[in-house]
């Protein structure tokens, strides 16, 4: 019985530990749930709406999610977005990329997933289909379901909201000017309205067009600036219009007015235009505040287009310079009274409805009827509505009467034919030069000023100096390579003796020009003693106290003093003795400088 | 000393007297004032076999060089003025009526304004003897700064002795350059616009390679109405000797 009981324990408890062992070697049961990742060298595609119905101008977004086990998606995998007739999808972000690796025991599996958000708007009612998203990998094709979305018109949006896209022209000719205006609002009844979203397609991207730098509300104008966005990003200053009564509803009025420049020829479109407008509230995390639309509308303007027609090419001048539109030009001068050669300066203004920065300003250096002038060049200032340019001219002669008239070659757009431009003459008074030849006009070399020889050298001769004869080439070359030769000659010589730069060279080289100062500054006995001795230590190159009572015979027979003369030595000992005499019995009185510098120098000569 | 200075004097008088250079050249001088640039080239022509001092010879060349012009002889001009640049390397107004010559004739400009170019000028802008005395000045002055270094020491002679040694690197080579050409017997081509060079000196043989109008070369051989030049590039050929200009004048 105690056996069987021990037995049972032992089961029992066996089996205990071979459940949390089991428990423990498979971690992955007691883990939540993973997502079930594709089999190997599977690729799973999904694809969803983020919104299946929609207002008319609002947008969604499908989300395509590429599934992977050891296949990596090719860079574009997407390809080419399928086309929905009346949805505008793309372009697409992304991918977001994540990694998911399992371990079932020894065994692991990494799974990649690429997220991409395609943006889809429609721009019709209707119900949509949208084909499935086909995925290529690894040599095989995989795709997602269909998917379905459905736009409802927003009657109420289309009711309460007021949005008129319109341009200034339907039709215009390549290089003129036309206005693109924006004119939207809501019914004044919705107070609580506080923020407004433009759909525009033709915002920063619209091709065959340059996009004019105007300033915009004009200034006077009611500016209302916030609370309006383009495109769902970008805000923009709007003016505020008078109020509007249209389906007998009174609208706020706002608008917005683009500027653009065709550059060629052909139809520009512009797709549908949305206005959304509502009310939003600030909502989201603590850490992500962001503003919710708590009630919103949508109202649609239909596509239009303008057509662009190319300049004609009958009748177009040889000088013609791009100039489009209604303009009209007039002509100022800084001064009417001037001298042969003095500056003018011509400035021409062009005003009215054109292409005023695009087209080139004619060129008076080309023209026949500024013959009489000289232009220096020319300075320019561009605006959306004037063009100002200054020509810097200078009469080259008195018989100039007058600035002419500068021509502008431009294709009136109203009358549908080239027309010419003109400022009006502007007459001068040019005086001549007292005493000056008349400056050569523009480009008339030949006559007045020309470059010629410069004249014969008239000389007599030998004012040009006596010619000095070349030393020979072997005489330079030996002077040459000499000059280096003594150079090594002498400094072997001279290091012989040490080197002449050395420390104790130069204090005994400046010995004597030290003794001269300090017997000049001295004024004891004691003090030209000291001098003396320092002096004598420098010429010695010993140091400074070597020379204080020493016997001189007895350093004369040691060192032999620089073979100095007996004479010499004898009257460098009385020096001494009369100096050392006359500070230690306090007596006496000084040597004088004059004669311990010649007793010096005597010592120096000597070889000291 | 009486005797001394009379000798001086008349040393220093004797070329003059003996040759009459000066009454030569005003002769020219005049000749070309009333136009007659043929008498005056006559004049100044004979000149150059006088003993003239570079900057003499020079400015004869030079007033050679316009009465050519003035003859409508632009090649010839272009010639003289490339001789008395070789006299004096710094006559600027030659240099200018060269170029206005080259201009003119429709040449390329010799002073393209490059590095190169301004190397060339520098090294070629003295004469042989202004270079050679500037090459011994420099000596000189190395010759101070070694003897200071070598007596003296110290950093401050070494330095000079440095700068010096420097001084005289750079001034050697105006004066190698002198020295090389010096021996040189440099012709121009002056023919309009180019002069061809034959194997032999004849005629009716193929042309070889050709000197454009202002080309120098090298004089190596010389027959009656034709000379041997070796061009830049290292080739020699026959050229007919009134195609060409003779810069050693």
């Amino acid at each position: 019985m105690l056996s069987r009981l021990i037995s049972t324990r032992f089961t029992l408890a066996t089996l205990l530990v071979l459940a949390l062992c089991a428990a423990f070697a498979s971690p992955g049961r007691s883990r939540p749930a993973a997502p079930r990742a594709p089999q190997a060298g599977e690729v799973r595609v999904t694809a969803a709406l983020s919104s299946g119905v929609l207002k008319l101008g609002d947008r969604t977004s499908i989300v395509v999610v590429i599934e992977s086990e050891g296949q990596i998606p090719e860079a574009n995998p997407l390809g080419d977005l399928p086309e929905v007739d009346g949805l505008k999808l793309g372009p697409p972000s992304g991918p977001s990329r994540t990694r998911y690796e399992q371990r079932f025991g020894r065994r692991s599996t990494i799974t990649v997933t690429d997220q991409w958000i395609i943006p889809v708007r429609p721009l019709r009612a209707g119900e949509f289909e949208i084909p499935p998203f086909r995925i290529r990998a690894g040599g095989k094709t995989y795709e997602s379901r269909s998917l379905v979305l459905k736009a409802v018109e927003d009657m109420t949006g289309q009711e309460l909201g007021l949005l008129e896209v319109s341009a200034s022209s339907s039709t215009v000719v390549e290089g003129l000017p036309f206005s693109i205006e924006v004119r939207f609002g809501w019914d004044e009844g919705l107070r609580d309205v506080n923020f407004a979203d433009l759909s525009l397609g033709f915002w920063n991207g619209l091709p065959g067009v340059i996009e004019l730098d105007r300033e915009f509300p004009a200034p006077g104008a009611k500016r209302i600036e916030g609370g309006v966005t383009i495109n769902g990003g970008e805000g923009v200053v709007v003016e505020e219009m008078p109020a509007v009564e249209l389906r007998g509803r009174r609208f706020r009025q706002l608008r917005l007015v683009r500027s653009f420049v065709p550059t060629r020829a052909g139809r520009i479109d512009f797709s549908e235009t949305f206005l959304n407008f509502g009310r939003a509230e600030e909502g989201g995390s603590f850490f992500n505040r962001r503003l919710e639309k708590v009630k919103d509308y949508y109202v649609r303007a239909p596509r239009f287009y303008v057509e662009v027609e190319p300049l004609p090419e009958e009748g177009q001048p040889y000088d013609f310079t791009g100039a489009v539109g209604s303009i009209a030009a007039k002509a100022s001068v800084d001064a009417r009274d001037v001298d042969v050669g003095d500056s003018i300066k011509l400035t021409v203004e062009w005003s009215g409805s054109g292409n005023l920065e695009f087209f080139d300003a004619p060129d008076p250096a080309r023209m026949e009827a500024f013959e009489g002038f000289r232009v220096y060049g020319r300075t320019e200032e561009k605006s959306f509505e004037r063009r100002t340019t200054v020509y810097d001219l200078a009469p080259m002669s008195d018989e100039v009467g007058e600035i002419p008239p500068v021509p502008l070659r431009v294709y009136d757009s109203e009358r549908g034919e080239y027309i010419t431009i003109a400022t009006e003459a502007i007459p001068i008074r040019v005086r001549p030069l007292a005493t000056a030849v008349e400056l050569d006009a523009e480009g008339d070399d030949d006559e007045g000023l020309a470059r010629d020889l410069h004249d014969i050298d008239t000389r007599a001769l030998g004012s040009g100096g006596t010619g000095r004869r070349a030393p020979g080439p072997r005489a330079v070359t030996a002077v040459v390579f000499g000059v280096p030769i003594l150079w090594v000659l002498l400094r072997t010589w001279a290091r012989r003796r040490g080197d002449p730069s050395a420390p104790l060279e130069r204090r005994r080289r400046g010995a004597r020009r030290k003794l001269a100062r300090a017997l000049g500054q001295a004024g004891t006995p004691e003090e030209e003693l000291r001098a003396l001795h320092a002096f004598l230590a420098e010429r010695t190159r010993e140091p400074d106290h070597a020379w204080v009572g020493r016997d001189l015979e007895q350093a004369e027979r040691r060192n032999g003093t620089s073979g100095s003369a007996p004479g010499d030595l004898g009257e460098l000992r009385t020096l001494l003795e009369r100096l050392e005499a006359a500070v230690w019995t306090g007596r006496g009185e000084r040597v004088g400088r004059d004669e311990v510098l010649a007793v010096a120098d005597r010592l120096m000569g000597a070889g000291l | 000393m009486r005797h001394l200075t009379l000798l001086l004097t008349l040393l220093f008088l004797l070329p003059g007297l003996a040759f009459g250079a000066p009454d030569a050249f005003d002769d020219g001088v005049a000749a070309f004032r009333r136009g007659d640039y043929a008498e005056a080239s006559e004049l100044w022509t004979e000149l150059l076999g006088d003993p003239l001092s570079d900057a003499d010879r020079a400015r004869v060349l030079y007033n050679l060089g316009n009465a050519a012009w003035r003859s409508d002889a632009g090649g010839e001009a272009l010639g003289w003025y490339g001789a008395a640049l070789r006299c004096a390397p710094r006559h600027e107004e030659a240099r200018a009526n060269a170029a206005f010559v080259r201009e003119e004739l429709g040449l390329a400009p010799l002073e393209t304004g490059d590095l190169r170019g301004a190397f060339r000028r520098l090294a070629e802008s003295r004469t042989r003897s202004e270079a050679a005395w500037t090459v011994l000045a420099a000596a000189l002055i190395l010759l101070i700064a070694l003897l200071g270094e070598a007596l003296r020491g110290g950093p401050l002679w070494r330095g000079f002795a440095l700068a010096a040694a420097a001084a005289l690197l750079i001034v050697l080579v105006p004066w190698i350059q002198a020295e090389r050409t010096s021996d040189r017997d440099l012709w121009m081509a002056v023919a309009d616009p180019r002069s061809s060079l034959r194997s032999e000196p004849r005629g009716n043989l193929p042309a070889i390679d050709a000197l454009d109008a202002g080309d120098v070369a090298e004089r190596i051989d010389e027959l009656p109405g034709w000379v041997r030049l070796e061009t830049r590039g290292g080739l020699r050929g026959w050229v007919p000797e009134d195609e060409v200009f003779r810069l050693r004048r």
